[in-house]
């Protein structure tokens, strides 16, 4: 059987090799050509397909010797803010020691004043004593403990959302949850007013970023009328473009609220996910603290994702986003901060269960909240020379100059002469610092004195100090 | 393109030598199949082989130069979403010993088929139209090059 196979092969063999005698010209002529082509192939060199402009050694001596090193430390005028700063010392309560002096303290984001509270701090301290002090690794590397889930548990009920994700840092929590869903090529609708982080998340995205003016819904309308009009010429692209539209539920800038019911009919409209950013409005809006879709009592579906910072109402550091499992869960992957920073120490965890303990066995502290709010703003709206802008109920207030003296320089020195001299009289503020060439619509010069819960007597102070300047 | 999936690093750099890497990788799923057919002394032989060569740059094709983008996340935020696996390969850096393996391979494999088919005229054009179709892409002129807007996005 094998011999007769084996004969039938050289058969078969010479068969083959006959027919290659009698093989078309124009056969063996393309297959000549292809042998020199994979000879060719295989002795060219590799080369990169971009034209780098090449220098001239003659130029690049030029460019060498024009060069001229930059000083480390650039030269700065004598009064910059880095240069004189104020040194507190103790832990910031509802008084605070800056420079030796006791203060009324109205310069922390304790909004609720939990920074304070007994219970929290046994619960961290208990903590401490169990866990020590950090994580030593990010979530992914053995840097995940029972309270980082029991806190991300703790959130996503009380957020009523399907899933929360922790982060150690809350300008990181925005900054890595943006970039994780949008990429080059998507287009984001963001508002003028957003802060900083928010930013920075849209810069290290690199999508296409478009503003549009502070709460002006009928701008936003029209950018993205115009978008659709984009894609209508170009389906095919615009069906691999994600949309998004960015925007913060109380904005850190310039205090006022977001318009949602509106940006949720827009939403629909024009097939745009939202994410909203809700550092200063959880733990402020709604009846039980839990941010701007109960204020507005607005399903928590419609919000695509929601990111907040603990470190104002939940007095601890860090941050999560809260949403659809199907949403969050990719953030464990893809979110750079979560998976490449260390965890948040599990005091800091334990601190912010009990923060949440506390905001959900007494829902009347956010009702507290407001009212001094308000009594707040209306107590600062007869000042003159200086407006107050932000919402009545926005615990987060700026103080503007009326009118501006035209350089930004000068109303920073005498927003710092007015903060100084309520510093003297007792109340610690602090002016809004931005990162000037930073930002992309630097808002106007202010101070920000911050409304928290128990400051009923502070306040006639305040009146007075501000009045006398 | 400073930047490709690691998939094409590992095309590239995990083996990195490709002697060890790719060639036996890609040189199982021609050689089994064939290994069956050779020493069966039937005229039906030349029928065997076309069914064996025109899936071949089928499926090359279609791995290399028709799915776009990485199977999994990059932190390079989707730079190589719209490019084909072969555009991606080695950072987009042409001629490397990779890409040379790649495009030799269908060629190689069309000589010892037109061999098998007596050079048939049928058969000529139908494997000569296979290889072009795989041949052309790789070419360095035709990098990031979409005809008629065929899979552009």
């Amino acid at each position: 059987m094998s011999a007769a196979a084996g004969v039938g092969q050289q058969w078969v063999l010479v068969e083959m090799v006959q027919a290659f005698y009698e093989a078309p010209a124009y056969h063996l002529i393309l297959e000549g050509i292809l042998i020199l082509w994979i000879i060719r192939l295989i002795f060219s060199k590799t080369y990169k397909l971009q034209e780098r402009s090449d220098l001239t050694p003659k130029e690049k001596e030029e460019l060498i010797e024009e060069w001229q090193p930059e000083p480390l430390v650039p030269p700065v005028p004598k009064d910059h803010p880095a240069l004189n700063y104020n040194v507190v010392s103790g832990p910031p309560t509802h008084k605070i020691t800056v420079n030796g002096k006791e203060c009324i303290n109205f310069a922390s984001f304790n909004f609720l004043g939990l920074l304070d509270n007994e219970k929290v701090k046994s619960a961290a301290q208990a903590s401490l004593k169990k866990y020590g002090v950090g994580t030593c690794g990010p979530r992914g590397f053995y840097g995940t403990f029972d309270v980082h889930l029991e806190l991300e548990d703790r959130l996503a009920k009380f957020m009523r959302t399907e899933e929360a994700i922790i982060y150690s840092y809350g300008f990181a929590t925005i900054a890595s949850a943006i970039p994780a869903y949008s990429k080059r090529g998507d287009i984001v609708f963001v508002d003028e007013a957003a802060c900083f982080a928010i930013q920075k998340g849209l810069q290290a995205s690199r999508s296409n970023i478009k503003l549009f003016k502070h709460n002006d819904m009928a701008d936003l309308e029209r950018l993205l009328k115009e978008q659709e009009i984009e894609d209508q010429k170009n389906p095919r692209k615009a069906r691999v473009t994600r949309r998004f539209i960015v925007v913060e539920g109380l904005y850190m800038n310039t205090g006022d609220v977001c318009p949602l019911p509106e940006l949720i009919k827009l939403k629909y409209k024009y097939k745009v996910r939202i994410f909203l950013e809700e550092s200063l409005s959880f733990g402020v809006l709604g009846e039980h603290g839990r941010g701007i879709t109960e204020h507005f009592g607005i399903n928590i579906d419609d919000i695509d994702l929601i990111s907040a910072n603990m470190e104002n109402s939940l007095a601890s550091i860090g941050g999560f986003c809260c949403g659809r499992s199907f949403i969050i869960d990719h953030q464990r992957l893809s979110g750079q901060g979560y998976c490449f920073s260390a965890s948040l120490p599990p005091l800091l965890a334990a601190a912010a269960i009990e923060a949440l303990n506390i905001m959900e066995d007494n829902p009347d502290i956010f009702q507290t909240l407001r009212a001094k709010c308000e009594h707040m703003h209306k107590a600062l709206q007869g000042i003159s020379g200086l407006k107050v802008v932000g919402e009545s109920f926005s615990p987060a207030l700026h103080l503007q100059l009326e009118d501006s003296s035209g350089s930004r320089e000068n109303d920073v020195k005498l927003l710092k002469r007015v903060v100084d001299y309520c510093m003297n009289s007792g109340i610690a503020l602090t002016q809004a610092r931005y990162l000037e060439k930073e930002e992309k619509c630097l808002p106007s010069p202010s101070f920000l004195p911050v409304c928290r819960v128990f400051s009923m007597g502070a306040l006639q102070d305040l009146h007075e100090a501000v009045w006398c300047s | 393109m400073e930047i490709a999936c690691p998939i094409n690093k590992g095309i590239s750099t995990m083996f990195t030598n490709i002697l060890r890497g790719l060639v036996p990788m890609s040189s199982l799923p021609h050689a089994l199949p064939r290994v069956q057919k050779l020493p069966q002394p039937r005229s039906s032989l030349s029928w065997a082989s076309l069914t064996s060569f025109p899936p071949h740059p089928q499926v090359m094709y279609l791995l290399l130069h028709t799915v776009k983008g990485t199977p999994f996340e990059t932190p390079d935020q989707g730079k190589d979403r719209l490019l084909t696996h072969w555009e991606q390969i080695d950072y987009g850096m042409q001629c490397t010993s990779s890409r040379k393996f790649l495009s030799i391979s269908p060629v190689v494999l069309y000589l010892l088929t037109s061999f098998y088919t007596k050079y048939d005229p049928a058969h000529f054009v139908i494997n000569t139209a296979s290889l072009l179709s795989v041949l052309l892409p790789k070419l360095p002129q035709f990098h990031g090059v979409r005809l008629f807007g065929i899979n552009k996005y």
